[in-house]
């Protein structure tokens, strides 16, 4: 079993450095965005039926080696424990439990999720935590580690073209103090935030409780020395009883290596294992429960709280729907290359707590990048492909023109116009030979870019404003040149 | 080694490393030859033919470009478009244009451009880090202020200091290789305009006296020893950016000139517009940056 351990350790290193080259350069990695398409809560938005299936059969067959080998915030916890043995050596010891407080947390998560009230889902989400943690304090670091390496080097290269992000510190404080207890909270209880906190982990430890194969101690090698479970990261070995909660364990496979005496196994054991505690039985309350809540909470809580009007990422419809479909992974923040994608924090928007909308401080929605479109794992941002989003209106533009340098300086300007792709601001003749700017809403697309290039300070004289819900757009047929042939004779 | 000796040597080292900052290091590669034109045009060739011709009639590459030279060649990459749509400088004449200095004993060439759109789909889309690659030069990155610096421009009206392209500064020569387009705020963009390029701060421009600020900046000290102006592609109309082919004709022409201002009024010509509608012609002109009448100009006109 020896070799099980370490071929779980070096896939597990290896996906965690998946998961991390994705988030942090994902213009070199977009194909590891394979690993977002297989994440149960996003399969479960998102519609992947094949997913959901496979995780489920894996864990009825085997138990829980999802979150020893796919979750990447179970991927992150091991990290910490690792780090964390410098401080300290055993692992937490048995843990209670607690699986009905655990089963009504996730069934209350679950519920609100499903009535359209994402942030309590966003905030315990393995998937979502884990790219929040890398989106806003791994990626900032190592881009800006790596773009100094390329400073140093000649030309464009790997390095340099590393997208140097802007750091928005209501998020990275907020991140920061979560990763901190979250670091605390493995050193202490091990993996509790899997048996507690984690909505995805209530679910995969019903399963696993019917699981076929199991670890079990055999009672007549062991010797009680208590090794295993001081190694059990899940703290589910009870020793006194010498018994092993499957339904708690995430199939690390510690214990087999810790015990002396091979008195720990993965063995077909349906039925084994029982006590006065019946997991079945109490999963079976436990979803009673869970279902009984989610059929009531409904009727008992008001509406969700509106999501704030804010300009969304192309494809992702209206802010209603996108709010009840985002789990604020912050996949889109940390893979947009014009780094236009922030974190909505200080809108105290309650339906939309730390989900995405578009900032053009950095940049402009491109013409030719439908990135976030194409990665979005819970399908919260739908496909667009670039020949549609050149049509695809997601804002409109709004000219102030008492602002503009146009009329205050009564000089040359034009920015807004010359960066606009539709020519929905062009410029006009104005007085003194000058030109100003004459916006058509109706041919705009609201991609920022005028908005972004306005030098005006600090209002802009010209910017886009969120529209309810994202159409397409007919654009006027460019007008012919009347002589686009070669020259005939040189004009000097 | 005694003191003597030692401090002999010192000496003349130290003498050595002075007189290398005093003296220039080379003359000025842009003095004009006695009998040469001062602007050439061509018409009806390819871009990298109708190169040959007119860099031909101006003396051959070598009068811009001496071996062991540190050289820039500064097209236009503003725009996430493609060759065909015409908002880039055509990346087969920037190629050819590196490999003719190289050639010709340039110990690098350095291409770049501050962009407009997210730079590395400038780069890409455009042809030219590509073009620039396979001919043995070098593209940089020009996405963050720490490759600038700031120089002074006593003479600027509106200008008086921008942050420019460290590589410019380390240039020993600049080939400046702009693509003609209408554009919405400058009237047309050509050679000067492209100079906008490699500053920083393009906002200020906008913000403070757009046309000045161009004519400001050409009177920087340290000029294009040849200025390319690629008009085989021409946006007629919706530039700087486009919005599609129908923007495009195809007039198959390039100017080439020492004189930044000459060749913006040639080109203002090919492109239709009145040199007296894009003002800051006529203010680099009285900056004493160029000649803005091309009749007092030896012109050489050629067609393939």
């Amino acid at each position: 079993m020896k070799i099980a351990l370490k071929a779980r350790k070096f896939l597990a290193g290896l996906i965690l450095l998946a998961f991390l080259a994705l988030f942090v350069r994902f213009d070199s990695f977009s194909s590891l965005s394979i690993l977002t398409q297989i994440q149960l809560i996003p399969a479960l938005i998102s519609g992947g039926m094949l997913t959901v299936l496979a995780i489920i059969l894996i864990t009825l067959f085997t138990g829980r080696i999802y979150c020893s080998l796919l979750c990447p915030l179970g991927l992150i916890q091991d990290l910490m424990a690792r780090v964390g043995r410098i401080f300290r050596k055993n692992g937490p010891g048995f843990l209670a439990p607690r699986f009905f407080l655990h089963i009504i947390l996730a069934g209350l998560t679950a519920t609100l999720a499903i009535i359209g009230f994402m942030p309590a889902l966003a905030i315990c989400e393995p998937f979502a935590l884990a790219g929040r943690l890398m989106t806003n304090l791994v990626q900032p670091v190592l881009s800006y580690l790596m773009w100094l390496v390329g400073y140093g080097l000649e030309g464009a290269n790997w390095f340099n073209k590393a997208r140097v992000n802007p750091v928005d510190s209501h998020s990275v404080f907020i991140v920061a103090t979560i990763a901190t207890a979250l670091f605390l909270v493995v050193l202490r209880f091990g993996r509790i935030y899997c048996n507690l906190f984690c909505p995805l982990g209530a679910l995969l430890r019903v399963l696993a409780s019917f699981s076929v194969f199991r670890l079990q101690i055999d009672g007549t090698g062991c010797t009680g020395c208590g090794k295993c479970a001081r190694n059990c990261k899940a703290g589910c070995i009870d020793l006194e009883k010498r018994q092993i909660d499957f339904s708690r364990c995430v199939v690390c496979l510690n214990c087999i290596d810790s015990c002396s005496f091979n008195a720990i196994a993965l063995k077909p054991g349906f039925g084994s294992n029982r006590t006065d505690f019946s997991p079945e039985r109490r999963a079976l309350i436990g979803s009673a429960a869970t279902a009984a809540i989610t059929t009531l909470l409904p009727i008992a809580l008001p509406a969700p709280a509106r999501a704030a009007n804010r300009i969304l990422p192309p494809g992702a419809g209206n802010s209603s729907e996108f709010a009840k479909k985002c789990i604020s992974c912050h996949l889109c923040i940390s893979a947009c290359p014009s780094a236009i994608i922030t974190v909505a924090v200080p809108q105290f928007a309650a339906g939309s707590l730390a989900q995405p909308e578009l900032k053009f401080t950095r940049g402009m929605c491109e013409q030719t990048c439908n990135v976030c479109t194409t990665i979005c794992p819970t399908g919260a941002i739908a496909p667009v492909s670039l020949e549609e989003k050149k049509t695809l209106k997601i804002a409109e533009v709004e000219y102030i023109k008492k602002l503009c340098v146009v009329e205050t300086d009564g000089k040359d300007c034009g920015a807004c116009a010359e960066h606009c792709p539709t020519k929905a601001v062009k410029m006009v003749p104005y007085r003194n030979n000058l030109m100003i700017p004459e916006v058509d809403p109706g041919i705009c697309i609201g991609c920022g870019s005028c908005e972004h290039i306005c030098p005006v300070r600090p209002q802009k004289a010209i910017f886009v404003n969120p529209i309810e819900q994202q159409h397409h757009i007919k654009l006027p047929e460019a007008k012919p040149l009347q002589d686009a042939g070669p020259l005939e004779d040189f004009p000097f | 080694m005694d003191r003597r000796k030692f401090i002999a040597i010192a000496g003349a080292v130290a003498a050595r490393t002075g007189l290398a900052k005093v003296l220039p290091a080379q003359e000025p590669v842009s003095a004009k030859p006695a009998s040469g034109p001062d602007l050439v045009a061509v018409r009806g060739g390819e871009p990298a033919q109708m190169f040959d011709l007119a860099i031909a009639a101006m003396g051959g590459i070598e009068q811009f470009v001496k071996s062991g030279n540190k050289v820039v060649v500064k097209p236009n990459i503003g725009w996430a478009r493609t060759p065909a749509e015409a908002a880039n400088t055509n990346p087969d004449l920037i190629g050819h244009i590196v490999k003719l200095c190289l050639k010709a004993g340039a110990k690098e060439v350095k291409v770049f451009d501050n962009t407009c759109n997210e730079w590395q789909q400038c780069y890409q889309l455009s042809g030219i880090e590509k073009a620039v690659i396979e001919a043995g030069g070098v593209v940089i990155p020009a996405n963050s202020e720490s490759y600038y610096a700031e120089i002074g421009l006593p003479s600027g009206k509106q200008l008086k200091q921008a942050m420019i392209h460290k590589a410019w500064l380390e240039a020993d020569a600049i080939i400046n290789v702009p693509i003609l387009k209408d554009h919405g705020s400058a009237r047309m963009t050509s050679v000067m305009k492209n100079l906008m390029g490699i500053v920083w701060d393009r906002r200020y421009y906008h913000r403070t006296d757009l046309h000045q600020c161009i004519a400001d900046f050409a009177t920087f000290d340290k000029k294009p020893v040849l200025n390319v102006v690629d008009a085989y592609n021409i946006m007629m109309q919706n530039g700087p950016r486009g919005t599609g082919l129908a923007d495009v004709a195809q007039k198959k022409a390039l100017i080439m000139s020492r004189d930044m201002v000459a060749a913006d009024v040639a080109a203002a010509a090919i492109l239709g517009v009145d040199v007296a509608d894009i003002p800051y012609i006529a203010m680099a002109n009285q900056l004493g940056v160029g000649e803005n009448d091309l009749k007092k100009l030896k012109i050489e006109r050629l067609s393939v």
